[in-house]
């Protein structure tokens, strides 16, 4: 970049007229230009100094006339005035008698890509946290109670803080993890207190509705209900819903339930066969992924016991999806496998292709427009791969074919999605081996980096349906 | 040998102690602030939350240090709590944010050195910026308000504000050269 213009967007940038793309490009020139800092630093401090001392005024040229505009009457006989209000401003400080020490009991122990919208409490991380309300509208925060629970917040959600055990979710999902210390910890939610006894589990308030998801990951709780002396209680494996109208009580891991509350119900009647897939893995993994820190409670984002066993080796259970502004293995592309040697093909009436998305926890949702993911087929020489081992690039050269695509709508990072084309029936029919692979790629790129890593469930999922092919046979 | 018990934490600052290490670190937090903050009305904002943030630990600051740093750190986590309100696409990333913190540090002195040289620079400006830039700044007067007693349009504001700001930039540099050759 030229120093004219990069001088041009500083200025616009102090005047506040830059759009969104030239803020990036001044932001991405910035970062790895020192001597454009440099320049930066001069200009801002140039401004400010304008703006703020009015010792550089003296002596200058008189304003115009008073009589001329009114409005224009000249800030200078205001000084007198604004200092007086400085020092009012500050003598109130005093003059009423300094508040309580407040009490904290909480702080904000890590956040990843976090924005905080309004809220009364301080959002730094290693803040202390009072009595109070957090927002977070985009990304995770993780907080440590002083009793030792942990809560992590997944965005957007809404917590006031009661007091180390205790706080209410008005909005949103979070992460509980209780150790000892901290047994009887609660979360209020306008339904029902959720009480812990030793575990990990998530709560999902959706405040349009009034529903609330309570899930265990591992350990018990108590689910009491506000409205009755109803009190439910959950073992690892097990969710329960509560909806504003009636009831639903504790039921085991249903791998049919999906987990958002967008899915229609599956139209698949008796004569459809589901086969689940035999393989499963994407490309693109990355050692030391922003999540994958030596910090055993990183993985406690995951909301699963299976992640730990793959450090540094990015989430297993979900087949993670993506396509950067950037080249590299950050691209990730899903390959799934199903063993259709159980049936005759030639039979297919018509197939679905189920994928059931969940957030991965990664990258920004406002970076990414509506997506369009596409599905193909993998035709011609397919290797033998083995979804343990598959690295940056899948193995071979086969041929691709484009079996239909989908759409999840921006902001939409869970629920179930999928193919249902004739191409994909077509496909099944005439593929020479009964072992048929996918690859499934989000064609949408994000619109800047840092956006959003989709994911679908793999067969390794503890809760969701693995990847499924939903197939029509003739009768 | 004993050894004496630490002396217990006085309080380290009176009320009218505060409010002069205040007003004197005033134009200074305000110029740390701008850094990341560029709008002088939302940088005022800030440094008012940060002296009710500073007086609430005013108990940690030790008298024998200066103030101003100590404040700036206050002053720059309040800035970056308001940038966090705002839409992430217009602002500069995080850590760009955290790169120009660091170095507005760094740089305080050769960056208060160029201020000794703008108020000469302001001196020598054509009477007719000079009187805009006064309007704009000192009377914090709006491009729009500008443009319609300067009968110019407000896009003319602006370019004739970025020219000002460009020319003081370059004599202020030609300032600084010419001393070093002193």
């Amino acid at each position: 970049m030229k120093k004219d213009e990069l001088r041009n967007l500083i200025d616009a940038h102090l005047c506040e007229n830059l759009d969104a793309e030239a803020v990036k490009k001044l932001s991405d020139y910035l970062a790895q230009n020192a001597e454009a800092r440099k320049l930066y630093l001069e200009m801002t401090d140039l401004h400010a100094n304008l703006a703020v001392d009015e010792t550089l005024w003296v002596n200058q040229p008189e304003p115009f006339d008073k009589t001329e505009v009114v409005a224009f009457s000249s800030f200078r006989s205001f000084i007198p005035w604004a200092l007086a209000a400085s020092v009012v401003f500050l003598l109130s400080l005093f003059l009423f008698p300094k508040p309580k020490e407040v009490q904290t009991f909480a702080l904000i122990k890590d956040s990843y890509s976090a924005t905080w919208e309004g809220g009364d409490l301080t959002t730094a991380v290693g803040s202390r946290l009072a009595n109070g309300t957090l927002h977070l509208a985009e990304g995770l925060a993780t907080l440590k109670f002083d009793s030792g629970a942990e809560v992590t917040l997944e965005a957007p959600v809404s917590l006031r803080l009661i007091d180390s055990m205790k706080c209410e979710l008005t909005n949103g999902t979070a992460v509980t993890y209780v150790p000892e210390s901290a047994l009887g910890f609660r979360i209020i939610t306008p339904e029902a207190d959720i009480v812990d006894y030793g575990t990990r589990f998530s709560v999902t308030v959706f405040e349009e509705t009034g529903e609330t998801h309570t899930r265990v990951m591992e350990g018990k709780v108590k689910v009491e209900y506000n409205q009755s002396d109803l009190i439910v209680e959950l073992n690892a494996g097990q969710r329960h819903t509560i909806q504003v109208k009636g009831m639903v009580t504790a039921e085991e891991e249903n791998h049919q339930e999906l987990d958002t509350m967008q899915d229609k119900p599956l139209e698949h009647g008796a004569d459809w066969t589901f086969f689940e897939t035999s393989k499963g893995a994407f490309v693109g993994r990355i050692p030391n992924h922003l999540f994958f820190t030596d910090d055993k409670e990183v993985v406690n984002l995951f909301r699963d016991t299976y992640v730990g066993g793959f450090h540094n080796q990015n989430s297993d259970i979900l087949l993670l999806v993506k396509n950067a502004i950037s080249q590299g293995p950050m691209n990730r592309k899903a390959y799934i496998e199903f063993d259709l040697s159980q049936i005759d093909r030639s039979g297919i009436q018509e197939a679905d292709l189920l994928l059931h998305f969940a957030p991965s926890g990664w990258g920004l949702a406002s970076h990414l427009p509506d997506c369009t993911f596409k599905v193909f087929g993998l035709a011609g020489e397919v290797p033998n791969w083995d979804e343990a081992n598959l690295g940056d690039t899948f193995p071979g050269n086969p041929k691709i074919v484009h079996l239909g695509s989908f759409v999840l709508p921006k902001g939409v990072q869970k629920g179930r999605f999928g193919v249902r084309t004739e191409n994909l029936t077509n496909f099944l029919k005439s593929h020479p081996s009964s072992e048929i692979s996918f690859m499934v790629m989000r064609e949408t790129k994000e619109t800047e980096e840092g956006g959003l890593v989709h994911g679908f469930a793999s067969r390794r999922h503890p809760s969701l349906p693995a990847p499924t092919l939903a197939i029509r046979l003739a009768p | 040998m004993t050894v004496e018990p630490p002396e217990p934490n006085p309080r380290s600052c009176t009320h009218k102690d505060f409010i002069r290490l205040f007003l004197e670190s005033e134009k200074d937090l305000l110029r740390y602030v701008m850094v990341i903050v560029p709008n002088v009305a939302d940088a005022r904002d800030i440094v008012q939350e940060t002296a009710v943030a500073l007086w609430d630990k005013i108990d940690r600051y030790d008298p024998d240090k200066p103030f101003a740093p100590w404040a700036c750190r206050f002053a720059l986590n309040e800035a970056k709590m308001f940038l966090r309100k705002k839409s992430r696409q217009y602002r500069l990333a995080d850590e760009v944010v955290n790169l120009l913190e660091i170095e507005r540090m760094e740089n305080s002195e050769r960056l208060d050195a160029r201020k000794h040289f703008l108020k000469e620079c302001l001196k020598v400006l054509p009477k007719k910026n000079a009187d805009l830039v006064n309007e704009y700044y000192f009377n914090e007067l709006s491009v729009e308000e500008l443009g319609k007693h300067f009968e110019r349009s407000v896009e003319a504001v602006y370019k004739t504000l970025q020219r000002v700001r460009h020319a003081l930039h370059s004599c202020i540099e030609n300032k600084l050269q010419l001393e070093a050759k002193l």
